[in-house]
């Protein structure tokens, strides 16, 4: 945890930082015993989804009204249950059991062996790096510029900056421009990445949040008008493996914290969390905080049965007495979140309003809409309110609101 | 299976801060200026200082219990308000002064707009301000000092050149004003340890920079134009820094947190106007020192300052 600077009146950048491991270090996992898949819009019983159901890896899982993902192993589907996500957001998780080696969906190599791209587009869901194609595929509204996302997002994690070095990514770049007809393809790596040539390549400073979609679309040139997808280098490598008849639904995770080095494994899209912990050798504790994704963005889970998924990149531990609990005294308007907003944002009356259930007032008067989630104004907020969960439960409210005026 | 995680929301990491860390860290910016204060005034001095402390840090736990909220003596803004109160008075003040001085300051200037971050003026200047204006007399420092000799002259500048015009200024050399051998506030007439005082908040990001530096230069700027226009009547500008509470008004009154703007234009014009108004008020007034009046003026305009601010970005 990056503490504040006894003397702080020049700000210390927060950098994304090394975490000492290399492409070399990645361990590879062995096959979980069962892995967990959500689908959103789905329900249990309809569509592919009903216990029993036999399943190939890359086979698509259709939930009833148009979710839908690739399954990421081969196996037999052992539970269907509803489940409410962040914000409330309901979903169907599928577990599978898995039944042993990779038997590949047929109509998938197919296609990839006759290059029948249309298919595949009518295939893609989520791959490994990417979570969601949906936008990407389905050509309304046109995506002009995919950026292929070669920087991490969360301080600390270091699994894109990595494997966007990796071999094979122009070759997947080459493939993934013919399945997704954008006009034009993007490089955003950190500042001195070695290697990646033969591609539009944008260097950012490798500094926090300049690695959020949010923030590379208003700094660099070309993203600013619309119509941008975000892809992350795994993704490209799944198109390169693809194009060489290879269905691989492996994901690099850096896991850290927990009192280890950091390290990096490799393991099926779908795993428990608790299954990556107990094959390192990671004890969980009581009161212990086991977060997927960083420390500025990921998601605390309450159960280590979560699964890492299609965009995980990290899982972090942190022991019980490294938590720093949020506490309910109201903003003492120090502005101290004035001084490191992104974007700008009025965070100190935001904060006012939004603790006062004022949402409409957030959204119109203190830009609750430009905020980009970055939770930099709740990392230094020295009366440590809960701002960043104030704001995406304010934004909640306001939709919820704008739906029922509406409909 | 039954273990417990801990599950909230993102982010996971916190800078450490807290507000009990801002309050000790004025405490202690504010501890050479005392003690050179008690050293100079003596036990009386102490008594005064301690008795404005102890008594808002009371009247604080009072008004905790009475509306029933959590104890918020812990976070140190009530010995912050105790000890800046107690800084501003005389060393020879009646006790119960200083108590009622501490209620209007913790209660009437704080705790009923609803605690530390809800007031909009700094709570030891709505106290200071109701003492000037009921019992002038006793806060009145030719009066209350009247017995002290200590070998420096003895009579409060600000009322010798409002009094005498700018000559009296030269009774006073501006290394005597820097090491407190002057007559005033308990905790505001040892500028040098004021100013290292304050550059330490500012180093430490305690106080926003933008207010002390304008504040000054909007004292230096206003004090050295009524100088140029009659140098007979108004004193320069270095006078009216080092004396009075312009040092104590610049680091420790006006940048409090709730009642001064956080946003940069504001900050600079809160602050530059905070100086303007001082020596207005100390050349034109009634007043001897502008300070408290002045401040107080700029957190009414506060909210309306922190209006213009910049637009946010990704907003049409
Ligand atoms: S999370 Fe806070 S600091 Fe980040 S953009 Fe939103 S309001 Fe600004
Ligand atoms: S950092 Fe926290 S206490 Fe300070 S102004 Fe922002 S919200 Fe208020």
């Amino acid at each position: 945890m990056v503490k504040r600077r006894f003397f702080n009146v020049v700000r210390r950048a927060l950098r994304y930082g090394d975490a000492g491991v290399g492409l070399d270090d990645i361990e590879e996992l062995g096959l979980p015993s069962m892995v967990h898949v959500p689908v959103w819009g789905g329900q249990p019983g309809f569509g592919d989804l009903k216990v029993g159901g036999e399943v190939a890896t890359g086979q698509l899982l259709h939930g009833s009204d148009g979710g839908y993902v690739l399954s990421p192993v081969t196996g037999v589907i052992c539970s269907v249950v509803e489940r409410t996500g962040y914000l409330g957001r309901r979903y169907v998780r599928v577990s599978i059991e898995v039944s042993g080696e990779d038997r590949f969906d047929g109509g998938l190599v197919e296609a990839v062996g006759g290059s029948d791209f249309d298919f595949l587009r009518r295939h893609l869901v989520s791959v490994p790096g990417k979570g969601d194609f949906s936008l990407l595929v389905g050509f309304d509204p046109v995506v002009n510029v995919v950026v292929v996302h070669g920087m991490d997002e969360d301080i600390g994690v270091v699994t894109r900056r990595l494997m966007v070095q990796s071999d094979g990514l122009l070759e997947g770049i080459s493939y993934l421009k013919q399945v997704v007809r954008a006009g034009r393809f993007v490089l955003v790596v950190c500042e001195g990445i070695s290697g990646v040539s033969g591609v539009d390549r944008v260097e950012v400073k490798p500094v926090y949040p300049n690695g959020l979609p949010e923030v590379l679309m208003r700094r660099v040139p070309g993203l600013s008008g619309g119509g941008v997808g975000f892809v992350g280098p795994e993704a490209v490598l799944f198109f390169s493996r693809l194009s060489e008849g290879v269905i691989d639904f492996g994901k690099v995770v850096m896991v850290s914290g927990g009192g280890m080095a950091s390290r990096l494994v490799k393991v099926r899209v779908g795993t428990a969390v608790g299954d990556i912990l107990s094959s390192l050798g990671v004890v969980v504790g009581d009161g212990d905080r086991v977060i997927l994704g960083g420390p500025m963005r990921g998601r605390a889970v309450s159960d280590l049965e979560e699964p890492v998924m299609w965009d995980t990149d990290a899982v972090l531990v942190q022991s019980g007495s490294e938590v720093i609990r949020a506490e309910d005294g109201q903003c003492i308007n120090c502005g101290e979140c004035i001084r490191v907003c992104p974007v700008r944002v009025p965070v100190n009356m935001l904060v006012r309003v939004l603790a006062s259930g004022l949402y409409e007032e957030a959204a119109e008067r203190y830009d609750l809409d430009s905020c980009i989630g970055c939770g930099l104004c709740d990392y230094v907020c020295v009366v440590r309110i809960p701002i960043l969960q104030y704001i995406m439960l304010g934004r909640q409210e306001v939709m919820r609101l704008a739906e029922g005026t509406n409909g | 299976m039954d273990r417990v995680l801990t599950s909230s929301h993102a982010p996971f990491w916190h800078d450490g801060s807290r507000v009990s860390v801002r309050s000790y860290d004025v405490v202690l910016a504010a501890i050479p200026a005392v003690l050179m204060g008690i050293w100079r005034y003596g036990v009386p001095a102490l008594g005064v200082v301690s008795l404005s402390i102890s008594c808002a840090m009371l009247w604080e736990l009072l008004m905790n219990v009475v509306m029933k909220r959590s104890v918020s003596i812990g976070d140190g803004n009530a010995l912050v308000v105790g000890l800046l109160f107690g800084m501003m008075l005389p060393a020879v003040v009646p006790w119960w002064l200083i108590v009622v001085g501490t209620f209007v300051a913790v209660v009437v200037g704080k705790q009923i707009y609803g605690g530390l971050g809800a007031n909009p003026f700094h709570p030891s200047l709505v106290a200071m301000a109701i003492v000037m204006l009921s019992w002038k007399a006793l806060v009145d420092f030719d009066g209350a000092l009247v017995n002290y000799d200590m070998g420096f002259c003895m009579v409060y500048p600000l009322g010798a050149v409002k009094h005498f015009g700018a000559a009296a200024a030269g009774n006073y050399s501006m290394v005597d004003l820097l090491m407190g051998r002057q007559s005033g506030g308990i905790g505001a007439v040892f500028g040098l340890g004021l100013i290292i005082g304050g550059v330490y908040l500012i180093l430490r990001a305690t106080v926003r920079w933008q207010i002390p530096v304008s504040f000054l230069v909007g004292v230096m700027v206003t004090a050295h134009i009524f100088h140029m226009a009659d140098a007979e009547r108004y004193a320069g500008a270095m006078f009216h820094v080092l004396t009075g509470y312009t040092l104590l008004g610049a680091f420790f009154l006006a940048p409090e947190d709730s009642s001064s703007p956080v946003n940069g234009l504001p900050m600079v014009i809160y602050g530059l106007c905070g100086g303007i108004l001082t020596v207005l008020i100390r050349n034109l007034g009634l007043f001897a020192d502008g300070v408290v009046f002045a401040i107080l003026m700029m957190n009414v305009a506060n909210p309306l300052l922190d209006k213009l601010r910049p637009k946010a970005m990704g907003r049409v």
